[in-house]
């Protein structure tokens, strides 16, 4: 009873246990979210602590510790669970390395979910994985393979469940490899590949159907040029390239599904197709550091919300055409320069009719780093002030000014204050200069 | 109550609808519908006992035991942000970090509360909270914290260390053989044999001369190197011990590191030869099954007859190495090569992964391999032996002779089905010598 019970914590000068009477899934799941090297170090906690360690389905194990391949074999031996939800080793030490097929295949037996599988060391020599492993798997949701590894499938793989891919600075030793690899994924959601370009394959063939997220991190400057991508997701909704550098050509099939895209420093390619392809996407940001070439006649249709970085050469043509040819636009964000100076000779054309986003659209308008000194900002930022018939709010953060520079910071109050001046298209405009 | 009663009521009433909770303590309260019905279990209890339920304080839902009224509050209260949709992710997770700032104690009796009433978002929430405290603390911090008893003797907390000088492939190995061994054991005993007992007389110099120290290779591509062995001077001592009774246990190892020493010698040939293996698995070895003994042996005689000449290998001489191969989709791929050791017999295991197609041993040349395994069915496993087998590069599939008779089908059904026995060892060996 209540009162029984009261009593007897009062006289009782030992303290009882908090945890060790919670239920075993339930402490499992909390030892789930503890680094492996603790979670082992329990087994001596007390007796009901002992072979707890034992059951918990996540097993990482990182070199950089004290742990060495002999080590983890001790333990996968005396771990007792009969699925694992995730099984992550890095691997740093050369020895390590041969261990790896076994370990792989002692994941796999035990029906693991998530495979993280890091190599990383200076001798850069590259460990296969096993593909003898990949030819049927239906248990296996996310494989994150990083460094060093190098994958060659002369067959089809087999994997059921992968949902998700993250292939970072992994060597495929064919482009038959690529394919047998990501058409073997019936059900893969995610794809992140962050490779150098022409490092292992020239073209590097994307077919996946069931894609929905793709991200390609391409480092260029390793000094490799040549070669490319081709995407071919049907069902792609997020799209994110980072760093072509050097590529000969990215082309994207027909993504109609289409809902954001990310497009951050890309150069030195056919940019047409690019922008041709992305037509169907509601979300769109773009930094590209060269002029690129604008596919006449595409028209983006569902274009709400455009993120510019302004800092290439001839942005404001690139502003033009988005503005021409999205025609719902309602959101507008301007990465601005830094540079004091706008080229000599510039020259922009205004739109010879006022694009249809300004008239009907366009709501919101952030220019960050607003290059005051600069003409071509300038004009632009007033052309959008003085046509936007629906803005409601524009926001201008410009360019840093260091307190003691008082003779700058005057002509900055001076051109915002000029800016501000400007009649403008929308009689509910907020103007705000922020400061960051 | 009067007509007119309730007729005042009843609006006020139809615009809230409230569920009585009991707890075990006996107290019962009254929570708005929507908030309760954030709780999985409620929500459950609610749609399985139909309408009536707890909707008066006669038949309130009965939570379990380890709900107790301060925990139903806290867990309400958490349910009652919650359940508002139009909250951003950030204004959750602040909520969530403050509401999770509480004395260990409470945080164990939330994380149960809502483990019972399946709450999982603050399951998750709770667990985290005390994973971070569990992290990176010393057992005697954690012992501490939670008021654990110390109740372990020092040779219990030394157990996992125990043994630092096997390689613990080994004693996988072992084990599996020690679990086989247990099998054919049972196996004899249901065919009525008897068992004899035999002792091991072989000197410990013998056994210990199948010990090989090598490293395996890594798997690069299919250009991989042949590496120079240290076996030559174990090579004399395992053809002369041809004929005398052996083990059969092979032991594979990989890295040298592991046996580098002699100081781990003795440890190792105590654990493979005694075949002791970890208490925890329960099996208890004393020696050799007999049974198996008696097959290894005849097995011996029998290799000793069909011996071809051109595979002796002698100090020296050349080494074929074996490559094990799936034939996976009709393409063969070289896994990795096999270091098979212990005088005539070459054990080895063929591990399940789940191949459709089956999985071949390819041997250079004429050899006799025996390769045992586990084939998982429906009953449980079998072990198999697929002694006799040819092996020739060429072939595909490979060719098997002299099956025995009985062993036929076992041989094709293991060629071609899904091995499905758990993937316990795999092996990375470098060489395959034959004597």
């Amino acid at each position: 009873s209540k009162i029984g019970g009261e009593s007897l914590r009062n006289r009782d000068p030992m303290k009882k246990d908090m945890i060790s009477e919670l239920p075993e899934a339930l402490l499992l799941h909390i030892l789930s979210y503890v680094p492996t090297e603790d979670v082992i170090a329990t087994s001596v906690l007390s007796k009901r602590w002992k072979s707890l360690w034992k059951m918990v389905p996540k097993l990482e194990f990182k070199f950089l510790s004290m742990l060495r391949i002999e080590d983890v074999y001790r333990l996968l031996i005396l771990h007792k669970a009969p699925f694992l939800e995730s099984f992550h080793l890095k691997i740093e030490d050369a020895k390590g390395r041969s261990d790896i097929s076994f370990l792989i295949g002692i994941a796999f037996s035990h029906h693991v979910r998530e495979l993280v599988l890091n190599l990383c060391h200076d001798d850069q020599k590259k460990v296969r994985f096993p593909s003898v492993l990949c030819s049927y798997n239906n248990t296996l949701e996310v494989l994150e393979l990083a460094q060093d590894v190098l994958l060659d499938f002369p067959s089809r793989v087999c994997f059921n469940a992968l949902r998700e891919l993250h292939l970072c600075h992994v060597e495929f030793k064919d482009e038959e490899s690529v394919c047998n690899l990501l058409s073997g994924c019936p059900r893969l959601q995610d794809l992140v590949v962050e490779r150098y370009s022409s490092f292992d394959v020239e073209t590097y063939t994307i077919a996946v159907p069931s894609l929905q997220r793709l991200t390609i991190e391409d480092d260029g400057s390793q000094d490799m040029y040549g070669g490319g991508y081709v995407i071919n997701a049907p069902s792609l909704k997020y799209l994110s390239i980072k760093d072509l550098y050097g590529i000969d050509f990215c082309l994207i099939e027909n993504a109609p599904e289409l809902v954001e895209a990310d497009i951050n420093d890309v150069s030195h390619i056919d940019n047409e197709n690019i922008l041709a392809s992305l037509t169907s996407a509601k979300r769109l940001s773009f930094q590209f550091t060269v002029e690129i070439k604008y596919p006449t006649g595409s028209i983006f249709y569902q274009l709400v919300s455009l993120e510019l970085d302004i800092k290439g050469i001839n942005w404001w043509n690139l502003l033009s055409f988005m503005l021409d040819s999205s025609p719902k636009l309602q959101s507008l964000k301007l990465d601005g320069s830094c540079w004091e100076d706008c080229p000599v000779g510039w020259e922009w054309n205004e739109p010879k009719c006022v694009p249809e986003c300004l008239l009907l659209h366009l709501e919101t308008l952030v220019w960050r780093s607003y290059g005051w000194q600069r003409e071509d900002e300038k004009q632009v930022a007033t052309y959008i002030l003085k046509n936007a018939k629906q803005l409601k709010k524009a926001t201008f953060d410009p360019a840093y000014v260091g307190p003691k520079e008082l003779e700058k910071l005057e002509k900055r109050r001076e051109m915002l204050n000029e800016l501000a001046s400007v009649a403008r298209g929308s009689t509910s405009c907020h103007l705000l200069f922020e400061s960051k | 109550m009067s007509e007119a009663d309730m007729a005042i009521i009843k609006p006020e009433m139809m615009m809230k609808s409230y569920i009585w909770l009991e707890t075990t303590d006996g107290s019962i309260q009254q929570v708005e519908q929507e908030i309760a019905m954030y709780c999985p279990m409620i929500c459950h209890e609610v749609l399985q006992k139909g309408l009536g339920a707890g909707s008066s304080k006669n038949c309130a839902i009965s939570l379990p035991q380890r709900v107790n009224p301060a925990m139903l509050s806290l867990i309400l209260d958490y349910c009652r942000f919650h359940q508002v949709p139009g909250r951003s992710n950030k204004e959750r997770k602040v909520h969530d970090e403050k509401f999770i700032r509480m004395d260990t104690k409470r945080l164990c009796e939330l994380a149960s509360a809502a483990d019972s009433l399946q709450l999982k978002p603050l399951v998750d929430l709770s667990s985290r909270a005390l994973a971070r405290i569990i992290e990176g603390k010393t057992p005697e911090e954690i012992r501490e914290i939670f008021h654990l008893p110390d109740d372990l003797t020092e040779e219990e907390k030394l157990e996992p260390l125990k043994n630092l000088m096997d390689d613990p492939r080994i004693r996988l190995l072992n084990r599996l053989y020690a679990k086989k061994r247990k099998e054919l054991k049972e196996r004899e005993k249901l065919k009525g044999k008897e068992v004899e007992e035999r002792v091991d007389e072989r000197s410990v110099d013998d056994l210990l001369s199948f010990i090989n120290g090598k490293d395996h290779k890594v798997v690069k591509t299919s250009k991989s190197k042949k590496k120079n062995k240290k076996r030559k001077e174990h090579k004399n001592k395992v053809s002369h011990n041809l004929h005398s009774k052996q083990q059969g246990v092979q032991i594979v190892d990989e890295t040298a590191s592991s046996l580098g020493g002699v100081s781990n010698l003795p440890s190792m040939e105590e654990d493979i030869f005694s075949l002791k293996t970890d208490s925890e698995d329960g099996y208890v070895d004393d020696g050799m099954d007999p049974v198996l003994k008696e097959m290894l042996d005849r097995e011996v005689e029998d290799f000793a007859r069909r011996l071809n000449s051109s595979w002796v290998l002698s100090s020296g001489q050349e080494r074929q190495p074996v490559h094990f191969s799936i034939n996976g989709n009709g393409a063969t791929r070289r896994l990795t090569a096999f270091q098979v050791m212990l005088g005539s017999l070459i054990l080895l295991m063929v591990f399940g992964w789940q191949v459709p197609e089956f999985c071949g041993v390819t041997v250079k040349g004429n050899s006799r391999v025996r390769i045992s395994g586990l084939t998982g069915t429906e009953g449980g496993d079998e072990w198999f032996d697929l002694s006799y087998i040819i092996l020739d590069e060429a072939s595909d599939p490979p060719k098997y002779d002299n099956v025995p008779a009985d062993r036929e089908d076992l041989v094709r059904d293991v060629l071609s089905s899904t091995l499905l026995f758990p993937f316990e060892l795999q092996l990375c060996i470098s060489e395959l010598e034959l004597l």
